[in-house]
């Protein structure tokens, strides 16, 4: 029972995980909160849907197009709206005002092209559950784990090995020193902002599979994403991910051992109190 | 533009402009007496605009962001239906639910006082959703779960039932004259100025000898009381309530209002209000489409207007303005904060 529910939450905590990455690349790249990260994880899965299952291309390559198409969305996302907004005068607060308009935007764009019904979306992987020291794991969740930690260590060693990471490290803790030194900070929070969208599209196509694909599955999703990367420490890459695995096994283990009406309760509350006592998230960072 | 703001600069000027819309809004039912769909919008725009005048002193005076003032709206709802269900009188169960609420709110504001931003938001977003799920999974037999709960007796004043909506309305005015009276007094006092000042600089007002956790709690215990008051209102004029009433989307909605509005000023919240109202009902004819231009409409207006109505015509006639009942200090306080 234990160890079931534990694998259970880790694949959940990791979804969790990939969203809340991306809020906090998104912070420390602009320091700004984005609120549109639930429907670009909702869009990544439609968009890989319609690829794969709509224009039958195969499924390696399917996603690879459908993370492309919403790294672009990150792009323009960044320099039709945010940029924009930014420069004629608009502050922190507007921007999450836009992105809350943008996301309610996108909700119904979803629904209207593609309708509110949920779509199945076919594992590539099988359904049938591999048993594994007395635990039933299916074949998606060993892939959202693997993948996650995938894109971790991909983003681990993009951040301090190569010169874009390292130039959107130096550009995220003082952007105007580093246009001293001729980075191009535009170009980073450019990239910041793409790279959010795709781990988002990674997160939804992820976890699509499991739950199918609907206009609302990035309301809660984004917001228990959000929960991850502020319980980890807003800011910070791999406090996103502790808060996410942390989130999904409390979560998983409040459904499994008390009631899974009350799972949701459970885990905000545990995330209240944790806040409660480190006002600044598991791993510190200076909030202002 | 420059003329009609000068002439709107007046304090005369405005105290008939104010008048002139009360007694409209207190004609309109003796004068049309068939549009109770119209009572009904100008009864829910009454109640939005006394939840967001509270929200504005928490948001825009004292700086704190909520995403979880449905929360409070719900307890207001939840708990006057079940008190007046219970056959104590409507009118004392509605203040019974906004204390309720408000105690809430004062709880909510120990562990809230010592957050910022974005962890501010989180726990306000988790608090609105635990008190929804609570609504959903709680006790079917007091929240009726997912049916929410039907059948709430309407209120009755000196013994006259308030069954109609247009008499629901003259209750629904009164009340949100006397929260805008209560904003100002308190946006005015002492506690107010000390709200602003936190707002501004929380590290120089604590070092005036100010105790952030003071005020912070006060600024969301008195929010908490106006939706508390709010909800009750909503739970008496519709006279049923479902979960589905209290979402996380309208957390984010009183947010859009305060923010279209602009926040930290008088007008700010009653702008955003009657505008967001006037905006949804106008798209309703759109079908499917409703949301979306809704969507679309958001983004459009921070283009041209980015800090907000109220802000962007404070920002351009600031010259003329300074003598409406805004608050000058709000808006370059936080400019100053920003740079600092």
């Amino acid at each position: 029972m234990f160890g079931q529910l534990l694998a259970g939450g880790i694949a959940v905590g990791c979804i969790y995980a990939l969203i809340g990455l991306g809020y906090s690349l998104i912070y420390s790249a602009s320091a700004l909160m984005s609120f549109v990260q639930g429907e670009i994880f909702m869009l990544g899965a439609y968009v890989a849907y319609t690829i794969y299952v709509s224009f039958q291309i195969p499924f390696a390559l399917a996603v690879l197009l459908a993370i492309l198409i919403m790294f672009g969305f990150g792009v323009v996302l960044q320099r039709g709206m945010i940029s924009p907004l930014l420069k004629r005068g608009a502050q922190q607060i507007q921007i999450v005002l836009a992105t809350i308009g943008l996301s309610i935007f996108l909700k119904n764009f979803a629904m209207i092209v593609w309708g509110s019904d949920v779509k199945n979306f076919p594992s590539a992987l099988g359904e049938a559950p591999i048993r594994l020291a007395g635990i039933s794991i299916s074949p998606q969740q060993i892939a959202i784990v693997i993948t996650t930690f995938a894109c971790m260590l991909a983003l681990h060693f993009f951040m301090s090995r190569t010169k874009l990471g390292t130039s959107l490290r130096a550009a995220a803790q003082d952007p105007m020193a580093a246009g001293v030194v001729g980075i191009n900070v535009p170009l980073t929070v450019g990239v910041a902002w793409a790279l959010a969208a795709a781990l988002s599209a990674v997160a939804g196509i992820l976890l699509a599979p499991i739950y199918g694909v609907y206009p609302k599955m990035g309301a809660i999703l984004s917001t228990k994403g959000f929960a991850a990367a502020v319980l980890g420490g807003y800011g910070n890459m791999y406090g996103a991910i502790i808060g996410g695995l942390i989130f999904g096994v409390v979560e998983t283990m409040a459904a499994g051992y008390i009631s899974s009406s009350l799972k949701d309760i459970i885990s905000f509350g545990v995330l209240i109190l944790v806040l409660f006592v480190m006002p600044h998230g598991i791993l510190k960072v200076k909030a202002d | 533009m420059n003329r009609i703001m000068t002439i709107a600069a007046g304090r005369n000027v405005q105290r008939a402009a104010a008048l002139a819309v009360v007694v409209c809004t207190l004609l309109y039912p003796v004068l049309f007496p068939d549009q109770t769909y119209m009572h009904l919008i100008i009864c829910t725009l009454g109640i939005y605009i006394i939840v967001n005048t509270g929200f504005d002193v928490l948001f825009g005076y004292s700086g704190q962001i909520s995403l979880g003032q449905a929360g409070f709206y719900a307890i207001g709802a939840y708990f006057s239906a079940i008190f007046s269900k219970a056959g104590i009188p409507v009118l004392v169960s509605m203040l019974l639910a906004a204390s309720i609420a408000a105690l809430v709110g004062f709880f909510l504001a120990i562990p809230c006082s010592k957050l910022v931003h974005h962890f501010l938001s989180i726990v306000t977003i988790g608090f609105g959703e635990i008190v929804r799920l609570l609504a959903l999974n709680g006790p079917a037999k007091l929240t009726g779960g997912a049916n929410g709960i039907g059948g709430i007796p309407a209120v009755s004043l000196f013994g006259f039932q308030l069954t109609s909506k247009a008499a629901y309305l003259y209750f629904v005015v009164a009340l949100v004259l006397l929260a805008l009276f209560v904003k100002r007094r308190i946006v005015d006092s002492r506690v107010g100025r000390a709200m602003i000042a936190i707002k501004c600089n929380p590290d120089a007002s604590e070092a005036f000898g100010m105790k952030l956790s003071k005020y912070k709690s006060m600024a969301f215990t008195t929010a908490a009381f106006y939706a508390g008051i709010g909800g009750a209102l909503y739970a008496h004029l519709v006279r049923f309530i479902s979960p589905e009433s209290f979402s996380a989307d309208q957390s984010s909605m009183f947010l859009v209002m305060i923010l279209v509005g602009g926040m930290g000023t008088f007008c700010g919240p009653i702008i955003g209000s009657v505008i967001i109202i006037f905006v949804t009902e106008v798209l309703q004819q759109f079908g499917q489409y409703q949301m979306l231009i809704y969507g679309a409409l958001i983004i459009f207006v921070l283009f041209f207007m980015p800090t907000g109505i109220a802000g962007t015509i404070r920002k351009r006639y600031y010259h003329l303005l300074n003598r409406l009942p805004v608050r000058p200090g709000t808006e370059r306080g936080k400019d100053a904060a920003q740079e600092g």
